[in-house]
């Protein structure tokens, strides 16, 4: 952490600098010519590319399926994983019995599924749905199970103090007090799970951001490729950004402190 | 004045792990009565946390038992609240949605809900606070609504452990005139856990002392003021300092706890 802290007027100043900076250094570069521009494109001729699929309608197409498959994969992976993992969290006896198996899935890639994946699903949607599912699921099931573990006990202790049923404490106590935690993994599961989206439509589909690139780099349009990477780049940030307002948004409303922004 | 809640012949064993018995209480009688404010007043180590927990339900005693109107006690009972040092207050509730937890718990409709919670949230003073979250609040005002959210269940017994035990001396002062008010206005019977011997004398009817290794009760002294009590009054200072020399007697080692 550095001395002083950048005043309201920087924050915005020194990443544009940065950037433009970088921006300028690449297009010096590219111009001089010591690449061919199908090993470092323009960031000029990135832009012409991406406006060129976008005047098409191909790069909205590439988009729209690619967010698609992304939300479905990611709403039925954190619902599941955010219910097994109050279950599991909750029960510890079913966690005894489920714990070494976790243990064992989790540290496996998502990629490591891919074979698997396109010999269950074959190709087209369905195996890039499974590689998300399998990069959001493990992240939130676990960050679930450590947030209902991690609950302060006196909660629980006033809740039965006053009477409450085991399905009172679980519904009222447990999950909002275990929701600043779940929240956490929710961002995590949503920056892995757009991590293998792309990996995921690089196998085995004939659509979205990530054939995309590789189609382009199978014709050598390098620039297309580049564009399509700072797409997802782009992407991924303004979903994280969503993600984090709507929990700022949540938490507001159940009286939890902000988070401090990593 | 009947008796309300009636301790007999109680042990509690702890079992460590290597298999080592550590007795917490030894042999505790007490007959405490219907309306009255006890307090359980000892060093740590004493087992008056311990005496609490079982009271409270918390946990069971190894031998005797303990009775409230007569019924043993098996567990936690909204009959019986319990305040903590930590208040234990939910912090995605507001002060308003805190006080109505109990009430939603018992099934109390939500007429009914609404009036008790402004009943309550009037005692202990927050009505400006009404809507603010717990971390919005300070200590004290965070204990007032512990004791709003225990009160509007109306319990016939309040069990407080150290409950302004991690307030500064004037919000303790406070809180202590405070507690003496609500009780005047609802008659709850109280036991009161503290190793303050200032608190125990301003609030108690009786004190418990209580000493250590293993825990036991060694005396209980009648406090016979009226009230509201004067920290400077002179019977106020007698009472005190014969509290002061029953634990200076026990043994000298121990005296350090209290200076």
């Amino acid at each position: 952490m550095g001395k002083k802290s950048p005043t309201g007027l920087e924050k915005y100043l020194l990443p544009l600098l940065t950037v433009t900076g970088l921006l300028g250094i690449w297009q010096l570069v590219a111009w001089l010519g010591i690449w061919k521009p199908y090993e470092l494109p323009a960031p000029s001729a990135v832009v012409t590319a991406l406006v060129e699929l976008a005047g098409q309608g191909i790069l909205w197409e590439h988009i729209g399926i690619s967010l698609y498959r992304f939300f479905i994969a990611y709403l039925v992976a954190a619902v599941l994983a955010i219910v097994i993992g109050l279950i599991l969290g909750w029960n510890l006896r079913l966690h005894a019995a489920f714990d070494p198996l976790i243990q064992i899935l989790r540290p496996i890639s998502p990629i490591a599924w891919f074979p698997l994946a396109v010999i269950w699903f074959g190709i087209g949607t369905k195996p890039a749905l499974f590689i998300i599912f399998m990069s959001v699921f493990f992240p939130v099931l676990l960050a679930t199970i450590t947030a209902v573990r991690n609950i302060d006990p006196l909660y629980i202790k006033v809740a039965r103090n006053f009477g409450a049923t085991e399905q009172d404490i679980l519904r009222k106590v447990a999950i909002p007090a275990a929701f600043p935690n779940i929240m956490v993994g929710l961002q995590i599961g949503l920056a892995t799970g757009w991590i293998h989206l792309v990996a995921g439509e690089m196998v085995g589909s004939q659509s979205g951001l990530g054939y995309m690139i590789i189609d382009a780099r199978n014709f050598l349009r390098t620039d297309v490729v580049m564009g399509g990477m700072f797409i997802i780049g782009g992407l991924g940030l303004l979903l994280s950004r969503t993600m984090s307002w709507l929990e700022r948004r949540v938490g507001a409303k159940w009286g939890f402190a902000p988070r401090e922004e990593g | 004045m009947g008796v309300k809640i009636k301790i007999q012949d109680v042990d509690k064993n702890f079992t460590a792990r290597d298999g080592t018995v550590h007795q917490a209480l030894s042999k505790v009688n007490l007959n405490i009565f219907e309306g009255e404010f006890l307090c359980l007043l000892g060093p740590s180590g004493c087992g008056k946390t311990t005496l609490f927990n079982l009271l409270a339900g918390f946990e069971q005693p190894t031998n005797g038992k303990i009775l409230i109107e007569g019924q043993p006690v098996t567990g936690p009972n909204p009959r019986y609240q319990t305040i903590f040092q930590n208040y234990g207050l939910f912090p995605w509730r507001s002060v308003e949605e805190n006080i109505e937890y109990g009430l939603e718990v018992a099934g109390v409709p939500r007429e009914k809900r609404k009036q008790q919670v402004n009943r309550y949230v009037a005692m202990v003073g927050l009505e400006k606070f009404r809507h603010s979250h717990p971390r919005e609040l300070s200590g004290g005002m965070q204990q007032r609504v512990a004791i709003a959210r225990a009160l509007a269940v109306e319990p016939e017994v309040l069990f407080m452990d150290e409950p302004f035990g991690a307030l500064d001396a004037m919000t303790r002062f406070r809180m202590q005139e405070e507690i003496v008010r609500i009780w005047h206005e609802n008659r709850q019977t109280i036991v009161f856990v503290t190793h303050d011997i200032e608190e125990a004398v301003f609030l108690a009817d009786r004190i418990v002392i209580m000493s250590p290794h293993p825990g036991r009760i060694k005396n209980v002294i009648a406090v016979s003021m009226g009230r509201p009590r004067d920290r400077t009054d002179y019977d106020f200072i007698k009472i005190r300092d014969v509290i002061y020399k029953e634990f200076a007697l026990s043994t000298k080692k121990e005296l350090d706890y209290y200076i």
